[in-house]
């Protein structure tokens, strides 16, 4: 039998606490809400230090605790430095956080400003992008949960991915944006405390010179600076990020949330503190031949290594922190989708003269379904994590160049914008299938730039920026 | 016991050994990898973690690996299996790496000179 680092009455009683501690949580601050924008956007009224905090927290998500050991494992040192390169979506997304805000400073949604920049068509291609992305995210992180409580504990993979899930929209249902941020704020000072803790415990317990004699020998291709696969991974991961940061709604919906000229510093802020927190878990993974451990699935090293090392009390650490990334970008994910459907389908298409009260209840509906549709979709698991996320990348990235052009220059129509944003997809896709998930992104994005850039050379009309206030009728 | 493993070639060095009806007699498991078909020098060692019926091996150069199971020292499978890895070339990889620094350049003057733009019409 296998032996777990934790054992599974300790992990579902963490699991547990947490889950009610952390609804109770929601409950409390829901009862501030008293409109749909109390809801959403946290009555707009959000400031530096819960800014920056959950810039910070919802970008350390299965991808920097999980996805980052799990690169390393498979790309080497290229896959830890690569991953924490991610950190530039926040950092660029500051000076856009604060043009969104200027632009729309009574906007909903990312769908919003492509609709009312770009049209119908290209907003038609953003929705689906967005609806697949946030799938993608959505399943990763379910699974993910799932995959951490079996490998540190042995509890089943379905019931711990079903209790992570009911206990994310548990507390985002009743408290909205504002239990999201507010449970943002104290899951980042977990999880900055806890990584502290786990790269002092690695680099004081396996030396550096063991690990690296290890790899040297027995797998000399995690240490090659030109490891084919990985260099191209490398800047593929960096657009996959642009994307998901510039296009999703779970940053913008942070943006308009924000106080006026928050934004700008929160982002940096974030971004900065999350820059290293993939290098010490991509750490981990490098650490694994040397001890010995060879995972089932490649996903699972983060958690199998750090257990291993740290022994029960550092497994409690490690599943803690793990826990906290997961919930604080699981909520934050179901909130902005929500908002998207509630506000871009429901509010835009299905019925434009909803009430405030029609759309909170609306929006409420729709984080249960997304929710249950989450945990339909977690059931099989289809794929590896990494393999799941990057293959998000192809749609993602495909929207970079459309935003940016679209914030701040006037010469880009919607035809073109759409064109770019599918043909991008289309063409990130094939280089998916055809050369590997570590160029999906890459090409997306290079692609969908030279459609904009003929659209930016053909077009004769100037866009004015009043056309972005509809949103305030 | 039967190993299974990938039935193409390996592009990134990683790649994932199946292994189907382990009894518990037979816990704990090895893999041997070696890159001859009569085992005259093994490569690595690799414990099996637990009781999962797969293990993820990485970090391999370009070349042909055979791989088979063993329990104390047993060896406990039908037959090897043998692995052919195979990278990228080089150059493809180090064109793809330029396309992307030559496009994130281009992406960074977009938004700093909008940004710049946007500050002064302020």
């Amino acid at each position: 039998m296998t032996e777990f680092a934790l054992d599974t009455h300790t992990a579902l009683f963490i699991i547990i606490g947490f889950a009610l501690a952390w609804i109770a949580f929601g409950v409390w601050l829901g009862r501030k809400n008293k409109s749909h924008e109390d809801f959403a956007l946290a009555g707009r009224n959000v400031g530096y230090a819960f800014a920056a905090a959950t810039a910070m927290a919802t970008w350390v998500t299965s991808n920097t605790t999980l996805v980052a050991p799990q690169l390393t494992y498979q790309l080497g040192v290229w896959g830890m430095v690569g991953y924490s390169f991610a950190a530039l979506g926040l950092l660029l997304f500051a000076p856009m956080a604060k043009r969104i805000k200027q632009l729309l400073p009574q906007g909903y949604t990312s769908g919003d400003f492509i609709r009312l920049r770009y049209g119908r068509f290209a907003w038609g291609v953003f929705l689906v992008i967005s609806v697949v992305y946030a799938f993608g995210w959505l399943v990763s992180l379910g699974m993910a949960g799932g995959i951490l409580l079996e490998a540190l504990s042995g509890l089943d993979y379905y019931i711990g991915m079903t209790i992570i899930l009911a206990m994310c929209v548990g507390y985002t249902l009743f408290g909205g944006l504002r239990a999201v941020i507010a449970t943002d704020f104290l899951q980042a000072l977990i999880i900055i405390v806890g990584v502290a803790v786990v790269a002092y415990w690695l680099i004081d317990n396996v030396g550096l010179t063991s690990i690296h004699m290890e790899l040297s020998q027995a797998h000399p291709q995690l240490l090659d600076l030109l490891f084919p696969a990985a260099v191209m991974f490398l800047f593929n991961n960096i657009f996959f990020g642009l994307g998901e940061i510039f296009h999703s709604n779970v940053w913008w919906s942070r943006a308009l949330s924000f106080r006026k000229d928050v934004a700008y510093k929160a982002y940096i802020t974030g971004g900065l503190l999350w820059l290293p927190i993939p290098i010490v878990t991509g750490f981990i993974a490098l650490a694994a031949p040397q001890l010995g451990i060879f995972p089932a699935s490649a996903d699972m090293i983060g958690p199998a290594v750090a257990s291993s090392v740290l022994g029960k009390a550092g497994a409690i650490v490690v599943f803690i922190v793990v826990f906290s990334a997961l919930a604080s970008s699981l909520d934050s994910l179901l909130a902005a989708s929500s908002d998207l459907v509630t506000q871009d389908i429901y509010h835009k298409l299905i019925k434009k003269k909803a009430t405030d009260q029609q759309l909170m209840r609306f929006n409420r509906y729709c984080l249960l379904g997304l929710g249950f549709m989450t945990w339909l979709l977690c059931l099989p698991r289809i794929a590896t994590l990494g393999a799941l996320l990057n293959f998000a990348g192809a749609f993602v990235a495909s929207t970079i160049w459309p935003i940016v052009i679209g914030l701040y220059w006037r010469r880009l129509q919607g035809t073109f914008a759409g064109l770019a944003m599918a043909a991008g997809t289309i063409a990130g896709l094939i280089a998916y299938f055809w050369i590997g998930f570590y160029v999906a992104a890459l090409v997306s994005c290079a692609v969908s730039g030279l459609i904009c850039a003929a659209g930016v050379v053909f077009n004769k009309r100037q866009f004015s920026w009043h056309e972005l206030q509809e949103s305030q009728q | 016991m039967r190993l299974s493993g990938p039935q193409t070639e390996v592009r990134a060095g990683y790649f994932v050994i199946e292994f189907e009806h382990v009894p518990a007699a037979l816990r704990p498991l090895y893999l041997q990898v070696s890159t001859s078909n009569s085992f005259d020098t093994i490569v690595q060692t690799v414990p099996v973690m637990g009781d999962f019926e797969q293990v993820t091996l990485t970090g391999f150069e370009s070349g042909h690996y055979f791989i088979r199971a063993t329990h104390e020292d047993t060896v406990v499978s039908e037959t090897a299996i043998s692995v052919t890895v195979s990278h990228y070339p080089v150059w493809q990889a180090l064109t793809l790496f330029c396309i992307g620094a030559l496009l994130f350049l281009l992406l960074l003057i977009t938004l700093i000179s909008g940004h710049k733009k946007a500050v002064n019409n302020d």
